[in-house]
């Protein structure tokens, strides 16, 4: 598979491992002691472009493929997940609505600015009482003249403490919800009544912030609207869609780093006279690992690929995620029977990683979402794409 | 489905529930843990209502209770909290040791001490990815005048700051494997005895762990224990209460994590639905219940059957890892089942995750671990 793709992406991918070799890595556990990206590192991954990969060329970004930025994912995330984290959002959740659906003068506005890391961005669609059922959010935006004024509560959003920009989903039509009454907005930071909640604590991912969003009579010019009004819930599914694939390209890089350090391990640490790696269990461990990475890169390239064509790929992308996303859980574990005790070790990537991956089965929509998705989508054919949760949403529950 | 327990069983059971209902303070652990501050209150107030030592002999402050009240002691603190239940279960680590080989001053001298708290003990074992082969941790030289020079390390000791007793595993003269095989109790402060602190690890966050050096540390006869036998069969035997009491644990954190998975299921509302109403959540549930009573009939099963006899290695080895595999499954599980919540510190249920793996990888490697089962079961084939 690596074979067939183009000379450039390799290049590229040959590029971010050597800079996450000589410039991340070294900061690896310096992110995960502090809790923050240094400021000079942030500022090189900046004049890197890495922040806005993916944005258009014409405003300001790479204009990378989705195959050739799966890529960069992977390679990045063998390193500490904090720094994938904090540009997947400008690369993704963060400025993907803008690109598809915004208006041109809210692309210029913001994209370059984005794209240069000059502003940081954040999504803003869970609530507490709504994370797999997005459509139940109640965060609510009534139009008051040339403004919107938000009131709600948004938690679990990653970035928020130092975002400057926020993508925030909202309910404009209570009777209409996902038929055309939740619309997506672009909120800045210092709107009036915008304020950071309680700072979550989690078991893994520091360096990356996350929070509760809180909006308090916050007013929105109209033209912070991305798309139509009452089209959010589209643009919201087709934002998450796309950083689906983050997801699984994330899983893929942080497995390969585990596999790597598990066939280090398993060479250098001996047992009885001989190394761990001469045991068939642990040879089959590593076969297993193996295999399941190659399975799941397979998977990600050729569905990048598809993407890529402009056809539609939603199943592969589900599938993508879930499959990723659990085998890198399974890959985690072989590693921490490789690395047995030692492996418990804070400041070793085994231990980092145990706790970092173990997000990858919920966020983005959790691994039983994706059960749901995929299913439907079998049974009833292409367009039920990301209606399929929508579709218990207004159906058997009986939401209005 | 339900156990048969005796009525002394049930009512040690009954009394430990309201114990741990009563006084495990869900905020106050989870400071505990953020703070890496060993249950100090909690093991006090444990202590006085007689759950520590139940084991031990009536006339050195024990209830003379067999293995399974122990197991079941154990089980119902880690199934209210994982961390605080482990930091509970093994303060009087090695305990058995004394119950077992000790002359009755060594009896005296800690057992009364372990069981009313005012004692903390450790175990220093040899590599314990070796530990199938039994070498020891330590070596005891005899010095002609009566006395011992003890020599050697250990890894990964947990307690080993807290504790004022380390029951080393230690051999006689240093011609393994014939050589006398014998437990050395030091203090901790005794010359020669070396602390080095590993840092923070991935869970069991309120037990701090250190690796121990110990040179040319003086022992006397009067602080040796040697196993009656004094072979590596009594090395064994200890070996089988250490691995049900580490099923136990992995037994009730398993069985706290599928309570705390079925309380969110109930509750949690999605798509105007309880979660727990979805056909895929139920199922995943039942797997977690059918799990968990098939892991308890068999500790269970090992606990009572070590009354009568001692149990093979290899078959308590299996139920080891048996609760090990219930354990990792269930919080896993039950973590899932939390969603976003699920990933939070600020809730239980993710370190009961990272509890079980914890615990998993300080209790030895499951390769070597099933070497001994297959060479049990198979044999030397040539
Ligand atoms: C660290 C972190 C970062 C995050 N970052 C962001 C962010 O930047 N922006 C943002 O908007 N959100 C973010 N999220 C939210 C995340 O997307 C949600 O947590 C996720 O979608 C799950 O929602 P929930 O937590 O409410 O769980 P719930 O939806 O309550 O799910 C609980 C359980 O029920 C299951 N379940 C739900 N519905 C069904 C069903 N129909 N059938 C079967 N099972 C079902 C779930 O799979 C899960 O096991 C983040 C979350 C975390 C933990």
């Amino acid at each position: 598979m690596i074979g067939t793709l183009p000379e450039e992406y390799l290049r590229t991918k040959q590029q971010i491992r050597e800079f996450v070799q000589t410039d991340l890595e070294p900061y690896a556990e310096d992110v995960e002691v502090n809790n923050r990206i240094p400021e000079h590192i942030l500022e090189k991954m900046k004049q890197r472009g890495l922040f806005g990969l993916t944005i258009p060329k014409a405003y300001g970004g790479g204009g990378m493929s989705k195959l050739e930025f799966c890529l960069v994912e992977q390679e990045l995330s063998k390193t500490h997940f904090a720094f994938l984290d904090i540009i997947s959002l400008n690369n993704g959740l963060g400025s993907k609505s803008i690109v598809l659906d915004g208006s041109e003068a809210m692309k210029r506005k913001y994209l370059p600015q984005l794209a240069s890391g000059r502003l940081i961005s954040a999504f803003a669609l869970t609530e507490p009482n709504a994370g797999s059922d997005a459509a139940g959010i109640t965060t609510s935006a009534v139009r008051q003249g040339d403004h919107f004024v938000l009131n709600g509560m948004k938690h679990f959003i990653t970035n928020a403490p130092i975002a400057d920009l926020f993508i925030v989903i909202a309910v404009t039509d209570p009777e209409l919800r996902t038929r055309g009454g939740i619309t997506a907005f672009v909120v800045e930071k210092g709107a009036p009544g915008l304020t950071i909640g309680h700072v979550h604590n989690t078991m893994g991912m520091r360096g990356a912030h996350k929070s509760e969003v809180i909006f308090k009579d916050t007013p929105v010019p109209v033209e912070n609207v991305i798309g139509e009004v009452g089209k959010g819930f589209q643009v919201a599914m087709k934002t998450v869609d796309d950083g689906r694939m983050g997801v699984a390209s994330t899983s893929l890089g942080m497995a390969e780093r585990l596999l790597e350090l598990s066939i280090g391990h398993a060479q250098r640490t001996m047992r009885n006279g001989k190394p761990l790696a001469d045991s068939q269990a642990i040879q089959w461990m590593l076969a297993d690992m193996g295999t399941e990475i190659y399975s799941a890169q397979a998977m990600i390239y050729a569905t990048a690929a598809k993407i890529d064509r402009q056809e539609d790929a939603a199943l592969e992308v589900a599938m993508c995620k879930l499959y990723a996303s659990e085998m890198v859980g399974r890959v985690v574990d072989k590693a921490m029977e490789i690395f047995g005790r030692g492996g418990l070790r804070k400041g070793s990537t085994v231990e980092r990683m145990c706790r970092d991956a173990r997000i990858l089965r919920i966020f983005e929509g959790t691994a039983e979402i994706h059960r749901v998705i995929i299913g439907r989508y079998l049974l009833k054919g292409k367009r039920t794409a990301y209606a399929a949760v929508e579709k218990q949403a207004s159906g058997q529950g009986g939401r209005a | 489905m339900k156990f048969t327990l005796t009525e002394e069983q049930k009512y040690i059971q009954k009394a430990i529930r309201e114990f741990t209902r009563g006084e495990f303070d869900e905020d106050q652990i989870l400071e505990l843990l953020e703070n890496r501050d060993f249950p100090q209150n909690l093991f006090r107030k444990a202590c006085k209502l007689d759950f520590v030592g139940v084991g031990y002999p009536e006339e050195f402050g024990g209830q003379a209770c067999g293995m399974m009240e122990q197991v079941l002691v154990i089980e119902e603190f880690c199934r209210k909290d994982s961390s605080v239940g482990i930091a509970l279960g093994s303060a009087d680590a090695g305990a058995e040791i004394i119950c077992a080989w000790g002359n009755d001053i060594q009896k005296q001298k800690m057992l009364p001490g372990l069981a009313k708290g005012k004692l903390v003990s450790t175990v220093l074992f040899g590599d314990v990815d070796a530990r199938e082969d039994g070498r020891p941790a330590a070596i005891l030289t005899p010095e002609g005048d009566g006395t011992f020079r003890l020599n050697g390390n250990a890894d990964f000791v947990m307690n080993a700051e807290r504790a004022d007793v380390f029951i080393v595993q230690a051999q006689i003269g240093a011609d393994a494997p014939t050589a006398d095989c014998a437990f050395a109790l030091l203090k901790r402060n005794t010359p020669g005895v070396t602390l080095q602190a590993l840092g923070e690890k991935l869970g069991i966050g309120v037990i701090a762990w250190h690796h121990v050096i110990l040179q040319d540390v003086v022992v006397t006869e009067a602080d040796i224990v040697r196993p009656a036998d004094e072979g590596r069969g009594a090395m064994l035997d200890f070996q089988k209460i250490h691995l049900l009491r580490i099923a136990a644990m992995f037994l009730g954190i398993a069985q706290g994590a599928l309570d705390m998975a079925l309380r969110y299921a109930k509750q949690r509302v999605q798509f105007n639905r309880k979660i727990g109403e979805f056909q895929g959540i139920r199922h995943k549930l039942a797997d977690m219940y059918m799990d968990l009573q098939a892991t308890r009939a068999l500790v269970y099963a090992a606990a009572e059957g070590h009354l009568h006899d001692h149990g093979d290695l290899h078959d308590l080895l299996g139920v080891k890892l048996t609760a090990e595999r219930t354990a990792m499954h269930l919080t896993d599980e039950a973590l899932q089942i939390f969603g976003g919540s699920g990933y939070m510190i600020e809730l239980p249920v993710e370190h009961f995750y990272r509890d079980a793996r914890t615990l998993r990888a300080l209790s030895g490697r499951t390769v070597f671990q099933k070497d001994v089962i297959a060479q049990a079961i198979v044999g030397h084939l040539t």
